[in-house]
């Protein structure tokens, strides 16, 4: 069986998703390539000749090394040796979706055009002449619907044929004009091109890059006297052209797809699909554009909280019951120590993680919806001069957004921002935008603390506060530590278009399996250290005989059956606080409490808050683990109960800001390392949020207690 | 549209903007006046008239920068500057420093008219193939060789006239009301930001029209054959076009 490699490559908003999803349904996985940053989909497809192995790239617009994405698609068509290209085409644009056509044919590599969205185009008044477009592009044209799976056999059978058959060249070479051609030709001869170049890319491919001002090209070029020479060349075509070669280049390439449209397409109507104007007409509106974004964020929350309730009952009732079985069926007196592991650490740690999973799934497909709509391209554009404002770019916001739902996609979809600049300025303040692992965390102390009419808005000012912390630091990072131009605000919006169904569930999934493979490995293993610091070392024999006796005394006394239980559970909980309080967990949080009294906070807040430098979301499985010790005296008492009794409302506005603010969990940490190349920067995120935290919940606090709070 | 007439301060103004950019890539008014010897606060008003005028992008603690009715306007500036001083020192032979002076007081005040039909001088004799003109002593310019010229007139035209569509339209994209198209003239955008907006479609002789602007003013968002771009004022600013 042979094994062929396929690349989907396309311009942005292309349909190369749904082209990819309909080729290689849900047998598809996020690859994972050392060194690149950007998500590649992996699928397959399995038939008794062939084993096609097919791989989603970023969405780019020309091969132009100006975005990482760009670089990584090039360097993966090139490195990871594909077979064949598939070069998603809209016909709407296709124009503009060409010009990439024409850069990929310069790699050398078999490739199939698919029109997507024919459908669309043809009721639109296009009509494509398929076969002379074929001939003229010297490469298979196929019509497809990616939404609807039309055309999918027709791409798999082009592929089979094209890694079949013997492929020979026929590209067109484009002409660009005299004044290129020439010095293309003189630099041919005298270029210097190290093998490890040359066997990848033919030289005038390379020329070309060069004369077009490709960075990345620039830098594996800079040997010995290329770059006076290159040089002189561009000064000779701008003299001649009086226009740099670059864009003498991309006007060559421009001329020569205007022919090739002409010759082969058809367009009576250009007129966009109408619906999209009207729509913008409301959405991007002047004056009612920003409340409806602000309207549709909160309607978001509101729906999150309200759809996912009745499921986080559900499943916290599941687990009530698989603890109280285990509890009854489980003898204290054969193995305690795996008893207590199962019931306080497994269990109560996973089960309070698992809880807030409707809210996950439910934030996770309303962002996959903003994305699927084309809605988010507008928000980055209502927001673009806010955004400019603070130091960034109105894409920056698309991260941010993503960031609601959890920080590491977030810090990873910084990747479509083109300047370094600006990535690393988004990564750092990405985190102060509230994920979801902290929303159990509100979603515990609000309820707890403050009247069922103000929760809605609670839960909303912690976000803002989140948000404009965001804001604020983005800009002092900008003007301190990452001095530097902005790069400019240049976005596509697309047309908005009705997801499909499959597309966004395939989204949901994606994303929250990531959480949920957190929850089952991460903070399983978090929640057992942590039950571990918690009992051990356990309490010397010396002072559990002490409680024993007064036990003893207690039994032996002469008083009331009822006081006696009460005063017996009330020697119970002394000798497990006194146990806690022996622990290593214990020592810390009692170690740090000094510190943290200023903010109002207890060792007990201490020792959740040790749980959620790990990940955030165990800041609630260790705030139950904490008062389970309680739970003999207190026995019908929610979690939520105990803490309003030992909390004001003050203190838990502090915890929460605590939370929302300090440093992102461990996963954040490498991912931050990881896309900024640096362990540097991943270092900064935490002392600075760390610090940040600490300096904000102790102005609240203490401005608080002085109002009398 | 009709020429505005800028005084001479504030072409010189222009002009040191232009050449600073030029130089230096980023303005800021404490090099403007030191290059031309004058006070900061004077700098500040100048600075603030030129914006009025939109020539330049200016707002305290911003960089400065020329839109592009402000460079076309700097650069025709220099050219008057430039032709004038090629015309002292090459026609007439005229010393390089008085000529330069000289041609700073001039290129205020001389017409159009004028320095266009000097411009089409100097290049018919720098041009001319057989270099058969000669500077003849008592009677200036002479040519010698009154056959076999036709090319140099042929080739003196095209040089002349190829500046001309960029100088035909002073319009930006911004200049365009909304729902309204143009085509695009020129593109006076930094490197990368243009190779961007090229691989868009955004290119010479492109027919764009004015979508929508965001609700805050900025950015822009622009229909280019099916698609729509988002860009900010600031580089919109920089794209040249007429109204189609």
């Amino acid at each position: 069986m042979k094994d062929i490699r396929v690349a989907l490559v396309g311009n942005p908003n292309a349909g190369k998703s749904t082209i990819f999803n309909s080729l290689t349904g849900a047998k598809q996985k996020i690859a994972n390539y050392p060194g690149v940053t950007v998500d590649i989909k992996e699928g397959g497809i399995r038939n008794k000749d062939f084993n096609i192995v097919i791989y989603d790239l970023p969405g780019i617009y020309s091969l132009f090394s100006q975005s990482e994405e760009e670089v990584i698609a090039r360097d993966f068509i090139v490195t990871e040796k594909i077979d064949v290209i598939l070069n998603v085409i809209d016909v709407s644009n296709i124009d503009r979706n060409l010009n990439l056509t024409l850069q990929l044919m310069d790699l050398n590599i078999p490739m199939v055009a698919i029109l997507n969205m024919s459908d669309i185009a043809e009721s639109n008044g296009y009509s494509i002449d398929y076969q002379k477009l074929s001939s003229m592009l010297a490469m298979p044209v196929v019509k497809a619907v990616g939404s609807k799976g039309i055309g999918s056999q027709n791409i798999v059978a082009e592929i089979e044929r094209l890694a079949n058959g013997e492929w020979v060249n026929n590209y067109p070479r484009i002409d660009y004009g005299k004044d290129i051609e020439t010095e293309i030709e003189s630099m041919c001869d005298k270029l210097v091109v190290p093998a490890e170049i040359g066997n990848k890319y033919s030289k005038r491919y390379i020329i070309v890059k060069l004369l077009e001002d490709d960075e990345s090209m620039h830098e594996m070029m800079y040997v010995g006297k290329n770059i006076d020479l290159l040089n002189r060349s561009k000064d000779k075509i701008h003299s001649l052209t009086g226009d740099d070669s670059a864009i003498v280049i991309s006007y060559a390439r421009h001329g020569y797809i205007t022919g090739i449209v002409r010759e082969s397409v058809d367009k009576r109507v250009i007129d966009r699909i109408n619906v999209s104007d009207k729509l913008d007409k409301v959405l991007a509106n002047r004056v009612i554009g920003l409340p409806i974004f602000f309207g549709l964020m909160y309607l978001l929350f509101q729906m999150v909280f309200t759809v996912g309730g009745p499921f986080m009952e559900w499943i916290e009732a599941g687990f009530g019951i698989l603890s109280e079985a285990v509890h009854t069926n489980w003898n204290p007196e054969t193995l305690p120590l795996l008893r207590s592991l199962l019931i306080d650490g497994v269990i109560g740690g996973v089960g309070g993680v698992i809880v807030f999973l409707p809210n996950i799934i439910l934030l996770f497909f309303a962002i996959a919806l903003l994305e699927g709509t084309g809605y988010m391209a507008r928000v980055a554009f209502i927001m673009d001069k806010i955004m400019n404002k603070f130091g960034l770019q109105g894409k920056s916001i698309i991260p941010m957004l993503v960031g609601f739902g959890c920080t590491v996609p977030a810090i990873m979809a910084t990747r479509t921002l083109d300047s370094r600049r600006d990535r690393l300025i988004t990564m750092m303040v990405a985190p102060l935008v509230s994920c979801g692992a902290r929303l159990p965390i509100y979603a515990l102390i609000i309820p707890a603390f403050f009247a069922e009419d103000i929760q809605a808005a609670m839960l909303f000012l912690i976000y803002i506060i989140g948000i404009v912390l965001a804001i604020i630091f983005s800009k002092i990072l900008g003007l301190t530590i990452f001095k530097g131009e902005a790069r400019t605000f240049i976005m596509e919006m697309p047309p908005y278009r009705m997801p499909t169904l499959k597309g966004l569930l395939i989204h949901t999934w994606d994303r929250s399996y990531m959480y949920l493979r957190k929850a089952g490995t991460m903070i399983l293993a978090v929640s057992i250290v942590i039950w571990a610091m918690m009992t051990f070392p356990a309490l010397p024999v010396a002072e559990v005989e002490k409680y024993e006796a007064e036990r003893t005394v207690v039994v032996a006394s002469n008083i009331l059956d009822e006081e006696k239980e009460s005063l017996i559970l009330d020697i119970d909980n002394k000798e497990l606080e006194a146990g806690l309080v022996h622990s290593v967990a214990g020592r810390i949080g009692k170690a740090i409490e000094p510190p943290l009294s200023l903010l109002g906070f207890d060792w007990k807040i201490g020792v959740a808050l040790i749980g959620a430098f790990a990940a955030k979301e165990v800041f609630v499985a260790q705030l139950g683990i904490v008062y389970s010790i309680g739970e003999a005296t207190e026995e019908n008492q929610t979690l939520r109960e105990k803490l309003a009794y030992n909390y004001s409302p003050l203190v838990a506005l502090c915890i929460m800001l605590f939370a929302l603010i300090s440093t992102p969990c461990v996963a954040t940490m490498v991912v931050t390392a990881k896309e900024s190349g640096s362990w540097k920067y991943a270092a900064l995120q935490l002392v600075g949020l760390t610090s940040l935290a600490y300096i904000i919940s102790l102005i609240v606090y203490q401005v608080g207690t002085f109002l009398g709070y | 549209m009709k020429e505005e007439h800028l005084t001479q301060s504030l072409e010189d103004y222009l002009e040191a903007i232009y050449m600073i950019i030029k130089d230096k890539k980023v303005v800021k008014p404490k090099d403007i006046s030191l290059m031309l010897n004058v006070s900061q606060a004077s700098v500040t008003g100048a600075l603030r008239s030129l914006a009025v005028k939109k020539l330049i992008l200016y707002s305290p603690y911003e960089p400065i920068e020329l839109t592009s009715i402000g460079l076309r306007k700097a650069r025709e500036i220099l050219r008057r500057h430039e032709l004038l001083r090629t015309f002292f020192t090459k026609v007439l032979l005229i010393d390089h420093q008085i000529a330069d002076e000289t041609a700073c007081k001039m290129e205020h005040v001389i017409p159009k008219v004028i320095l266009e039909r000097l411009a089409k001088y100097i290049e018919y004799i720098e041009n001319c193939e057989n270099k058969s003109f000669e500077w003849i002593e008592k009677s200036g310019y002479k040519c010698i060789d009154r056959e076999g010229c036709e090319e140099c007139s042929m080739g003196l035209d095209n040089t002349v006239t190829k500046d001309s569509d960029a100088c035909e339209s002073s319009l930006s994209l911004l200049d365009i009301p909304v729902g309204k198209s143009c085509r695009v003239v020129e593109l006076n955008l930094d490197g990368s930001t243009q190779k961007r907006l090229v691989d868009m479609g955004i290119i010479k002789d492109a027919i764009v029209s004015v979508e929508r602007y965001a609700p805050l003013g900025d950015p822009i968002e622009i229909k280019i054959n099916n698609s729509c771009i988002a860009l900010r004022i600031k580089d919109a600013g920089k794209i040249s076009v007429v109204l189609a």
